[in-house]
């Protein structure tokens, strides 16, 4: 029995580094490679007005699989010069955007086309991508690899080096049971962190939820100018921006250009009714993301009410019906304005933005 | 190392086992959901939108309301509840689901697992709404993909009005080219309608797989009982204001006239 032990473990050591060895790579000497015995990661318990989780039966979320997903996140490796991480341009403060920065300069220089996308609750999103374009998450971590505005590298090229990395086989071994890293077991180990990038604890939350908040009154008369229609008195967001997400992430045109400057959603469509529309995104944690739009043209939440008030084109090509009452100007007053800014700020979770769950775990 | 062996030999016994039950649950599936009996059948209503007889496409500026409104249709939803099947004795046969027909989707079916017993079906009922305690519910409550989910009807209006039960979006020539929105969402309690649709010869369920086909005229949406014109009546009702309401109920008075079963 000892003999078939010994033999299988010799095989076995063929088998899993045979590749790495081919590419001169550090052995990793057997006995330090982990039990694959995956641990069920627990979300935090589901608060009161948010969705039920939504997490793929074919990729549990586990603490390796998370933690492995979190390393890729915040690892250079993956661009072509190692220089740029997921993390370069979805900076956590931000919530999860580009530290301000209205459109990312990737590895080479070249600016990116649109504007870096916030992350959170990503479970409950039906598409990824300002023009819709990846229908499921696992899809779109792998285009910003190979996007030359990006990482400017290859997805094979990526998961060589991955491959190469003893640390890697480790860590891919702990989470899925095998050292042969390949896009599918990337792009899940990233689904599995970015899964639990949850953000429901806002001060608007907390109001919502009876518990002790700083929610203010000025956020009260803007969430209920938020929520009434036009001929309310209100300013009619809740339309595209409703639902526990703040948002219905649809893809729309709210009327930002007289004409289509960008295709959007159209050219991933092909359909002419579908140019200028971009996703609908969440207003939460909406304070930290600046700028706005999907080209970061506002720098401010006042310069965005301000388009909203009295800035719309009517006559904008496809421009979205639930728009209907908008064109004709909303007319804010300066006390609306602040009282609905004052709004938009209660949905930033100081919680999800500070947790060090969800921070660089090299520092 | 004995630990890794005895790791391997497990993980191999566990995979074994684990593809041999993926091998077994369709088999087990097909049993459950698939068979008529010799007495019911599974019945899916297939819901075909049009307008003056013609397959609506969507986005295309081509349709001519009675009121000379030459029109588009860009969403076009319907939520229903309580959907009856009723037999020439009166029995009722209520199917255990909801529906959302968002037709600009292509979402166009309603199917469920529930075998209908054999019959002549004299009616079909359906409520397009939901009832109070529905509406008001929370709608986070519903799993992801169900029809109810907010993010998949994006027809949860507000947590006090909750849903909305039917949008009828699109545009319209305003004066001469002039590019218009019009939009109609029916909500509020008030609102609630209940149709009854009567084919013209019974339904027979008799043990076989069973789709009706509703015709959905959205001609008499703006045209009867109530002649309706954008222009006049006004493009725009989001249920909420006094005149909203007034043009709404127009509107929620020709729904009774849209469904039909030729």
């Amino acid at each position: 029995m000892k003999g078939l032990g010994k033999i299988v473990f010799i095989l076995l050591g063929v088998f899993l580094f045979a590749t790495p060895a081919c590419q001169k790579d550090i052995e990793v000497p057997l006995d330090i490679l982990p039990d694959f015995n995956p641990i069920p990661y627990q979300l935090p318990s589901r608060k009161v007005g948010s969705p039920q989780y939504n997490i793929r039966p074919d990729n549990p979320l586990t603490e390796q699989g998370v933690m492995l997903g979190r390393m890729l996140f915040y690892d250079p490796i993956l661009s072509s010069d190692s220089t740029q991480s997921c993390a370069s341009c979805h900076n956590q403060v931000n919530a999860f955007t580009d530290n301000g920065r209205a459109l990312s300069v990737g590895v080479t220089g070249a600016i990116g086309k649109r504007n870096s996308m916030a992350l959170f609750n990503l479970m409950w999103h039906p598409s990824f991508f300002w023009d819709g374009r990846s229908p499921n998450i696992r899809h779109q971590v792998l285009r910003p690899i190979e996007d030359p505005t990006e990482m400017n590298s290859s997805i094979p090229e990526a998961m060589k080096k991955l491959q190469n990395s003893s640390m890697y086989r480790i860590q891919f071994y702990s989470a899925f049971g095998t050292t042969k890293i390949t896009d599918e077991l990337y792009a899940k180990a990233m689904e599995q962190f970015l899964f639990t990038l949850i953000s429901f604890d806002s001060e608007s939350d907390k109001f919502d939820r009876g518990e002790p908040t700083d929610f203010s009154a000025a956020a009260l008369r803007g969430k209920q100018i938020f929520f009434r229609e036009p001929s309310d008195g209100g300013a009619d967001c809740f339309h595209c921006h409703g639902t526990s997400h703040f948002a219905d992430f649809t893809m729309s045109n709210n009327g930002l250009d007289a004409t289509t400057t960008d295709p959007g959603f159209g050219e991933v469509s092909g359909k002419p009714f579908d140019l200028g529309k971009f996703k609908v995104v969440s207003l939460r944690n909406v304070a930290q993301s600046a700028p706005y739009m999907h080209d970061g043209r506002f720098k401010t939440l006042e310069e965005v009410i301000d388009f909203y008030s009295t800035g719309v084109h009517a006559n904008s090509p496809n421009i979205d019906p639930k728009m209907d009452e908008i064109p004709e100007g909303l007319n804010l007053t300066a006390e609306q304005k602040a009282d609905l800014i004052e709004f938009l700020k209660s949905l930033s979770d100081q919680n999800f933005l500070t947790n060090p769950k969800f921070s660089n775990p090299f520092n | 190392m004995k630990k890794l062996y005895k790791t391997l030999a497990l993980s191999l016994v566990t995979s074994t086992m684990f593809f041999s039950s993926c091998k077994e649950e369709p088999k087990e599936k097909e049993i459950v959901n698939n068979p008529p009996t010799a007495e019911q059948a599974s019945f899916t209503l297939d819901f075909n939108p049009q307008f003056n007889g013609e397959k609506i496409e969507y986005n295309k500026m081509k349709y001519v309301s009675s009121s000379n409104d030459t029109l588009n249709f860009t969403r076009l939803r319907f939520i229903l509840s309580k959907i009856q099947l009723v037999k020439e004795n009166n029995e009722i046969v209520e199917l255990d689901t909801f529906a959302l027909l968002a037709f600009d989707l292509n979402r166009n079916k309603l199917g469920t697992n529930q075998l209908i017993p054999n019959g002549n079906y004299k009616e079909i009922r359906f409520r397009i709404g939901l009832d109070s305690n529905l509406n008001h519910g929370d709608p986070n409550n519903w799993p992801s993909g169900h029809p109810l989910d907010p993010l998949v009807n994006h027809m949860h209006w507000t947590w006090a009005s909750g849903y909305i039960f039917s949008v009828v979006e699109g545009y319209f020539m305003n004066n001469g080219n002039d590019l218009s929105i019009f939009s109609y969402h029916m909500a509020n309690m008030e609102f609630v309608r209940d149709i009854t649709v009567t084919p013209n010869q019974p339904i027979v369920i008799d043990g076989t797989q069973k789709t009706v086909n509703i015709n959905v005229n959205m001609e008499n949406y703006f045209h009867s009982p109530n002649k309706y014109s954008l222009k006049l009546n006004g493009p725009i009702s989001h249920s909420s204001s006094q005149a909203d309401r007034d043009r709404m109920m127009l509107l929620n008075n020709n729904l009774g006239s849209v469904f039909e079963i030729k």
